[in-house]
């Protein structure tokens, strides 16, 4: 038990410090499909590989972002919780009501290695690692308060982890004119990015079952069950499509598809890790030496795959000389690491009160999933190149106390 | 550029105004519930084939049993009164000579004997000096290797004193009266035949005592051996001011090893202080009971049952049973039999007190403390992270006897349960009887607070216990069948500090 709950704490410290799929999102919560050009367009829509019609260049890891949250506690709970000589009932309950079912923690990182466009194509590659992790609010009840239910059923459902990292090498092309469009109507572009996925690692809860119960009539009874695949070193490949239209000098709109036939097969060193525990009508008066019967059994299995769940995003972005405001929606269609089936609004607005010191601020709206994102970016521009930095804060709409995650971004292009 | 600074100087500063303490954490209470017990306890359990049986209907009895005996019945003495003198010896005959053979004191038939001590006496006179063979044999008494008594003229005239130790009188298991001894002289000399050549002297009329004796006893009394036969009950508790029995019975197994039938007289005699109860032992007649002798197979056994005749003993508790004025008697009408030196009367008795009583409220206090040695461990966990304990206990009682028990907690031995200076706390737990309460009971939970599991932080406590039994308005039966028992399933509910750093 002590073995799985470390393994599981282990997972959830690994999955907090990666994710997001290219940093300079950050600078908008993720309100960036219709922003994206360059490199960063095999990312988020290949159709606009090619917009400004120069050579851009990323270098390694001047493109990288790193984002840690939670859906519950921000970081004056935190303080005030280890700051705490004592905890008294208020405390707790001041902790617990914070908490809606389940703990969980979201993290994502990615870092850049090196891309070039060249004309309406773009090559890049980049590394990425998404993890999320869950607990149920009855841990703490039971951490926090002791067994003062009379039964205890932990699934799969508020409790599980999950971890994915690859490196993707992408070639896309772009700016491709859907043909057929009448004259009056605004030109659609189309672009596509194809990548293949180096998967360094997977892993994955396949079953969490944990039922506790201490019962007079019937003892304490424990029977759990948990099942961690894991596998590191894979191929795999995914595919995005994407589509824009200027439909008016100030207004764009388009949507793409990602991870389409997204898939890692994890084939050089994978095994199942099964974690038991069972002991049945436990009282006292009857202990024995080994009252509870653990098995950690490691199991070795064949090649298995990972599937990144695809998801659609529209977007719409409306230009001005001064500011541009953006409006992502995204939905996937599937659970995955990747990919949520609850759809979440963005919101991204981007200034340029002098020339060169570009600003950005987005809200990333909440959901049952997550709370409300907000980020705020500054940078640098010149002739051929700029350096942006963004802070994101999660459910405060001011990077402090209040937040439940932060996330950082460091972006850096050259172009000529 | 400056304004870019000034951002990211600003954005810097939202960052650095942010402090995040290290991790620790604090120390807080849980609750615990732990199930302690969940067992049925049957009245069956308690039975262990010795002390505490099943009977009939599955009733539970108390049993007690021992055993008593008499001393060796030892030797049996004859006395006969054989005293014959000058008898004529004639020359050259071989002449038979009746010498009458009884007991002088009139109490026992001989048919057979084998003699541990006793002797016969001859003395010839005046013998003439031309005898040439001189010789009287008594065909009545023989050695062990069955050649009859001889005693032969050597020529003196003292008395010859011949000892008979080891001699056999009569045949065995002949049962027939040796009224008189068969004696044969023979005699031979160069005088004429009929000459008389002397006379003789015959005494025997010693005692003579038999190790096997066969025949028929006027009157025999055999005792018990008094330390055998009486029972010291003591107690425990001053339990016996709680429960009156209804009832009891004895039976008593008598093995003879006498080959005589024989009648037990004796009383039964309970004392509890001054009270005494006395009751005679006789069948459910009134008479005596006979006793069934030894044979050829073996010893003889008798069953003597006192059904419900000694309850009036048990009713008043007694704290000493005893037999007393018993003894075995043979007489007259006891036929022949034999007996052996070494034979005696051993009895087994059982005395059955059936598990049917009266209860009454009395409290019972034991009388020592019993000491708990608590480890260091255990010590520094109640001291440190333990700060209520409780139990939850419910009891499912199918037997039909109910009553509370008081535990009184302290640190020195010398508890005095009315005296709450001598102690710190009591705790009292209380199950009813399954006639009032069928069903399952809830008992009174059991807390301990912070300030009363000080006490368990010491190496040493003492637990003092106090019980009743609630009284019962008519006679309690416990039984051991299947069904009876007590259920009990309780959890241990406990506050317990979680401070990380210690543990």
């Amino acid at each position: 038990m002590k073995k799985i709950i470390l393994l599981t704490l282990l997972a959830l410290l690994c999955f907090s410090l990666f994710a997001v799929p290219t940093a300079k999102s950050l600078f908008f919560a993720d309100s960036y499909m219709l922003r994206a050009n360059g490199v960063e367009a095999l990312y988020w829509n290949p159709a606009k590989l090619a917009i400004h019609q120069h050579i851009d260049l990323w270098l390694p890891a001047l493109n990288s972002g790193i984002q840690i949250s939670n859906n519950s506690l921000d970081l004056d709970t935190y303080n005030y919780f280890v700051t705490q000589d004592t905890l008294s009932t208020q405390d707790k309950e001041l902790i617990l009501n914070k908490i809606d079912g389940s703990i969980s923690v979201d993290g994502s990182a990615s870092v850049s290695v090196f891309g070039i466009t060249l004309g309406n194509t773009a090559i890049s590659s980049s590394a990425h690692m998404y993890g999320k992790g869950e607990l149920s609010k009855d841990f703490l009840l039971l951490a926090f308060y002791g067994n003062t239910e009379e039964e205890y059923v932990f699934t799969k459902a508020n409790n599980n982890a999950s971890l994915i990292s690859y490196v993707d090498l992408t070639y896309g092309a772009g700016d491709f004119k859907i043909p057929f469009i009448p004259e009056n109507y605004p030109q659609i572009k189309a672009g596509f990015a194809a990548s293949l996925l180096a998967g360094v690692q997977s892993i994955d809860t396949q079953e969490f079952d944990l039922h506790f119960s201490s019962t007079m009539e019937e003892g304490a009874n424990l029977h759990s069950e948990v099942l961690l695949r894991s596998g590191v070193g894979g191929m795999g490949f995914k595919g995005l499509l994407g589509m824009y239209s200027e439909i008016t000098p100030w207004l764009e709109a388009g949507i793409t598809v990602d991870n389409v036939l997204g898939a890692i097969n994890w084939n050089i060193a994978n095994e199942v890790r099964r974690f038991s525990a069972s002991a049945d009508s436990v009282y006292i008066s009857n202990i024995e030496e080994d009252i509870v019967q653990t098995s950690n059994e490691k199991e070795k299995i064949g090649s298995f795959t990972t599937k990144l769940g695809t998801e659609m995003r529209l977007a719409a972005l409306y230009k001005h000389p001064i500011v541009t405001v953006s409006a992502d929606w995204v939905q996937g269609f599937s659970e995955s690491t990747v990919s949520s089936k609850v759809g979440r609004l963005s919101l991204g607005a981007g200034f340029l009160p002098v020339p060169y010191l570009p600003v950005s601020v987005g809200i990333s709206l909440p959901n049952s999933r997550h709370p409300v994102k907000v980020s705020y970016g500054v940078g640098i521009k010149s002739k051929g190149n700029e350096f942006n930095l963004a802070l994101q804060s999660f459910d405060s709409l001011v990077p402090g106390y209040k937040s439940k995650g932060f996330s950082f971004g460091v972006a850096t292009r050259i172009w000529f | 550029m400056k304004a870019f600074i000034v951002l990211l100087i600003g954005i810097l500063l939202l960052f650095s105004a942010c402090e995040i303490h290290k991790p620790s954490l604090p120390v807080w209470d849980i609750e615990l519930a732990i199930p302690l017990v969940n067992e049925l306890y049957y009245v069956s359990d308690l039975v262990d084939s010795v002390n505490i049986i099943v009977g009939e209907n599955d009733l539970v009895y108390l049993t007690g049993s021992g055993e008593v005996d008499t001393p060796d019945i030892g030797r049996v003495a004859l006395s006969p009164n054989i005293n014959e003198s000058g008898i004529p010896i004639p020359s050259g005959v071989n002449q038979d000579i009746d010498l009458p053979f009884y007991d002088s004191a009139d109490n026992a038939l001989l048919t057979y004997g084998e003699l541990a001590s006793g002797s016969i006496r001859i003395r010839f006179n005046n013998v003439a000096t031309e005898t040439q063979m001189l010789r009287v044999s008594i065909a009545d008494i023989t050695s062990s290797n069955g050649n009859p008594l001889t005693m032969t003229y050597d020529g003196s005239d003292e008395w010859q004193i011949i000892d008979l130790a080891g001699y056999h009188f009569g045949v065995y298991n002949s049962m027939q009266d040796l009224s008189s001894l068969d004696a044969n002289l023979q005699t031979s000399s160069s005088l004429p035949d009929g000459t008389i050549l002397g006379t003789m002297d015959i005494m025997l009329n010693d005692e003579l005592e038999f190790s096997v004796f066969q025949g028929r006893l006027n009157h025999l009394e055999v005792g018990l051996n008094s330390s055998s036969a009486s029972i010291d009950i003591d107690y425990p508790n001053d339990i016996d001011q709680a429960i009156t029995l209804s009832d009891a019975s004895l039976q008593l197994d008598v093995i003879n090893y006498m080959g005589f039938h024989c009648e037990f007289e004796g009383f039964f005699e309970a004392r509890r202080g001054e009270v005494v109860e006395r009751i005679q032992i006789v069948d459910a007649n009134g008479n005596n009971f006979q006793i069934a002798p030894a044979d050829a197979t073996g010893p003889g056994f008798s069953s003597l049952a006192f059904d419900n005749n000694i309850s009036a003993l048990m009713q008043i508790m007694p704290e000493h049973i005893e037999i007393v004025d018993a003894k075995f008697t043979v007489d007259s009408q006891s036929g022949y039999g034999t007996l052996r030196q070494e034979d005696r009367i051993r009895a087994n008795y059982t005395v059955n007190a059936p598990f049917r009583f009266m209860l009454h409220e009395h409290t019972i206090t034991v009388e020592e403390a019993v000491k708990i040695n608590i480890s260091q461990d255990n010590r520094d966990y109640i001291s440190n992270d333990l700060l209520e304990a409780g139990l939850e206990m419910q009891a499912l009682n199918r037997i039909p006897i109910g009553g509370w028990a008081r535990a009184y907690f302290g640190d020195t031995p010398d508890i005095d349960t009315t005296d709450p200076e001598t102690y710190l706390f009591s705790k009292q737990l209380e199950l009813h009887s399954s006639e009032t309460h069928p069903d399952w009971q809830d008992l009174e939970r059991l807390t301990l607070s912070r300030s009363e599991l000080e006490l368990f932080t010491q190496a040493e406590i003492y637990l003092k216990w106090e019980f009743s039994f609630e009284e019962s308005q008519s006679l309690v039966e416990v039984y051991a069948g299947s069904g009876d028992y007590i259920a009990v399933r309780s959890m241990l509910h406990g506050k317990v500090r979680i401070n990380t750093e210690r543990n």
